[in-house]
């Protein structure tokens, strides 16, 4: 008995996966996560230098699919059990994988997309630019009102306070210029000789390089200062004047955020679409190996699965290829075990049942050959025991005319018996048929050899051999020469002597899981009788007047000794087909 | 002239960036890796008094590749790298050790608040107002590096720029592997050392 067991051992398939599933995400994980960590602070792409480097995983994993479906459409044109199914199963697979990463990419990206086209719409934009041009009128206004002034009459008759009442001209100033916010006079020599100030600025030694009429902008802490420089003439002494405001606190600093906002949006508005077609890139890069491990798993996972189905197929051909002994093994607990446990009952009860028929038909064989022995022995012995009544009377009755009748009569009993020696011979090969030896043959020049020995004897009939084809198989010479003789004896008797045409032709094939030669022989004779036809092996059936009945169950059971199988398709009138396949490999 | 290209940048996104939309994804579906080699670094070196002074300038750049992002309020930036390197000995003529090396990198902006250009550096930020200037200081970087060579030894320089004629923001810096024309890039120029 052979048993199969339940497919190799997946463990290490499993395994591989596994740790190929964790190398990538590994991997996905550390650079992803340095390519956003550059994104989110704003540093090159330096990491994506080994972008190509990681493509080897996923090449490797596309590789190993195509090798895989490369196999699978071998399997499926060699009709090989399971292929089909195992197809359908990774199609299935496969559409679950994409049904499930699709919308989820497409979702994430469309988040992403929402998100960004919400915080970075046009609203924004315009609050944007309008918080910009506030600051840039702001700045325009301050700078415009301060070089005004300080080139302005005013301002001058101001100054000419300064020695008398220095306070009062600072009380002035602010009245009549409130955004003014310091005053520094300095001597010809540049030292400071008077100063105010409504905030805590630290005016430094007067810079002699600045001209008169421009700003000038500096930082004092969080504030921005505009400063202008005036000269004056009081009591024929050169003066200068520094005059300062200062811009609300961290103007420059809001200014400059405004600005960076702006500059955010208009590379949004530039780049949108560009964005979004490199986030999907990313996506698209990042998810494609772990899409292609799980069309990988699914192989395995697909194998796995039709295993069970594939040995039941398999254990099927084999059964009806006529192996009863062959059983499944099942290490699992699951509803395909109980199918597998359910098939190797109905196998062994099968068994059970041909054994029984086949000792039930050897019986009844062995009945029929029985009687069909007691009728073939009966018949010559009637004839042998009137030819020695016919003696024994001629003795007793006239003894001296007894060699009248003596030579024939014996003669008689002597044909008879030799008849019956012949008959006897003949049921004794049936009945043991020889050892078997098995040897590779060219059914070409087989049936070139064969054809060569009748080519005598039937000159009114055509034997085309040309679809012979020149296969090798394993078989013994003599049986097969035995039973292609017998096959072409029969057609050749078809023809009762008239013309005819006998066809013989070869082919390999594929049964479940071996390769056969299968031999046809058609002869254009008369045909079997449709009530002839379940009778033809049966030992000692025969049509023709001296036939023995022998010739076809020993070509049956040679075929059957050669793991074959014997049929044929008879028409009345039109002809017989004999069909012979053999396994190439015993 | 200033309040002009303020009013273009309030209406950037609104109007002129949505007809370049079509040709930003083309451009990025081309994925194309540009390096114009048209660009050189200029390197004026030498050395006296224990001091390597270096200027270096990025030479054949059309100022307008500058000004027109910088203009549309985005900001332009620039990497000038020196290597200072000792040659070696007759016996590997082909390797030479690695002294020191100085990398400094400056940011162009038009400020439309104040209304200048800026070009700013890790020594803080100087102001423009006339575009050529900006473009000039922008381009340009000096290098003073203390340096007491060796009796007997020579050195020499390798200098490089790389230029980024528009620098992406965070979340767009995804977006640098396929918009290689904003960057340029010269090749390593070596100068000799001579005191």
């Amino acid at each position: 008995m052979t048993k199969k067991k339940p497919g190799a051992p997946v463990l290490s398939g499993v395994i591989s996966i596994i740790l190929l599933y964790i190398v990538l995400i590994i991997m996905i994980l550390l650079f992803a996560g340095k390519i956003l960590s550059d994104i989110s602070t704003g540093v090159s792409l330096t990491q994506l230098r080994y972008l190509g480097f990681s493509l080897v995983l996923p090449i490797f994993l596309l590789a190993s699919i195509f090798i895989n479906i490369y196999k699978l459409v071998k399997q499926k044109r060699a009709k090989a059990p399971g292929a089909t199914f195992k197809t359908k199963l990774l199609i299935f697979f496969t559409f679950i994988s994409l049904l499930s990463s699709i919308p989820q990419g497409i979702l994430a990206l469309s988040f992403i997309n929402t998100a960004m086209e919400s915080w970075f719409s046009s609203g924004t934009g315009d609050a944007m630019t309008g918080g910009l041009q506030i600051a840039i009128d702001y700045n325009k206004l301050v700078s415009s009102e301060m070089k005004t002034f300080s080139s302005s009459r005013i301002f001058e008759n101001i100054l000419g306070q300064m020695l008398t009442s220095p306070d009062r001209m600072w009380h002035t100033l602010k009245n009549i210029h409130p955004m003014i916010n310091s005053l520094a006079i300095y001597n010809g020599k540049g030292e400071r000789i008077l100063s105010r100030s409504d905030k805590n600025f630290t005016e430094s030694n007067l810079n002699l390089s600045m001209k008169e009429g421009v700003l000038s902008r500096s930082k004092q802490g969080e504030t921005t200062v505009l400063r202008i420089h005036k000269n004056f003439t009081k009591n024929d002494v050169r003066y200068f004047a520094v005059i300062s405001t200062a811009f609300p606190k961290n103007f420059d600093t809001y200014a400059g955020n405004i600005t960076h906002a702006l500059r955010l949006y208009t590379q949004f508005g530039k780049f949108h679409s560009a964005f979004f077609l490199a986030l999907i890139f990313f996506f698209t890069y990042f998810s494609l190996p772990i899409l292609l491990l799980s069309i990988l798993t699914s192989f395995l996972l697909s194998d796995e699965i039709i295993k069970p189905v594939v040995h039941l197929e398999e254990a099927i051909n084999r059964v009806m290829e006529g192996d009863y002994t062959h059983r499944i093994l099942s290490k699992h607990k699951d509803d395909l075990a109980n199918l597998v446990n359910s098939f190797n009952r109905m196998v062994a009860e099968l068994e059970q049942s041909r054994q029984s028929l086949v000792q039930n038909e050897k019986v009844s064989a062995w009945q029929e050959i029985a009687q069909r022995m007691a009728h073939e022995i009966k018949n010559p012995l009637t004839p042998i025991k009137l030819s020695a009544q016919r003696i024994l009377k001629k003795y007793q009755e006239n003894p001296e005319s007894i060699g009248k009748i003596l030579s024939p009569s014996v003669d008689a009993i002597i044909n008879e018996v030799e008849n019956l020696t012949k008959l006897i011979k003949q049921f004794r090969d049936f009945a043991q048929m020889p050892v078997s030896h098995m040897s590779k043959i060219n059914l070409k020049k087989h049936f070139e050899q064969l054809i060569f020995l009748y080519s005598g004897s039937f000159s009114r009939i055509e034997v085309d051999i040309s679809g012979v084809k020149d296969i090798s198989l394993m078989a013994d010479p003599d049986q097969l020469k035995s039973i292609f003789s017998n096959l072409i004896s029969n057609a050749i008797d078809s023809f009762n002597g008239g013309k005819g045409k006998i066809i013989i032709r070869s082919d390999e094939i594929v049964k479940g899981t071996l390769n056969y030669c299968r031999i046809q022989i058609m002869d254009t004779g008369g045909g079997i009788r449709i009530e002839d036809k379940p009778k033809i092996f049966h030992p000692y059936f025969t049509t023709k007047e001296k036939g023995t009945g022998l010739g076809l169950p020993i070509v049956e059971r040679i075929v059957s000794e050669h793991r074959g199988q014997i049929w044929f398709e008879s028409e009345k009138g039109i002809g017989t087909t004999f069909f012979i396949d053999l396994p190439i490999k015993q | 002239m200033k309040t002009r290209q303020l009013m273009q940048l309030q209406t950037f996104s609104r109007t002129v960036l949505k007809k370049n939309e079509q040709i930003y994804i083309i451009i990025l579906l081309i994925m194309t890796a540009v390096r114009i080699c048209a660009q050189e670094s200029f390197a004026s070196v030498s050395l006296s008094d224990n001091r390597i002074k270096i200027l270096l300038r990025l030479t054949g750049m059309s100022p307008r590749s500058i000004l027109t992002p910088v203009q549309e309020n985005q900001t332009a930036e620039i990497t000038f790298s020196i290597r200072l390197y000792q040659k070696e000995k007759e016996s590997n003529p082909f390797r030479a050790v690695l002294v020191k090396e100085v990398s400094k990198i400056q940011w162009g902006q038009w400020m439309p608040v104040i209304q200048r250009y800026v070009v700013q550096s890790d020594n803080g930020s100087v102001y423009f107002t006339n575009e050529q200037t900006f473009v000039v200081a922008f381009l340009s970087q000096r290098f003073n590096l203390s340096f007491l060579p060796k009796q007997k030894e020579s050195y020499y320089i390798l200098t490089r720029i790389q230029l980024k004629t528009l620098k992406f923001l965070p979340p767009f810096t995804i977006l640098e592997p396929f918009f290689r024309n904003y960057y340029k890039t010269t090749p390593w120029v070596q100068t000799e050392l001579t005191g």
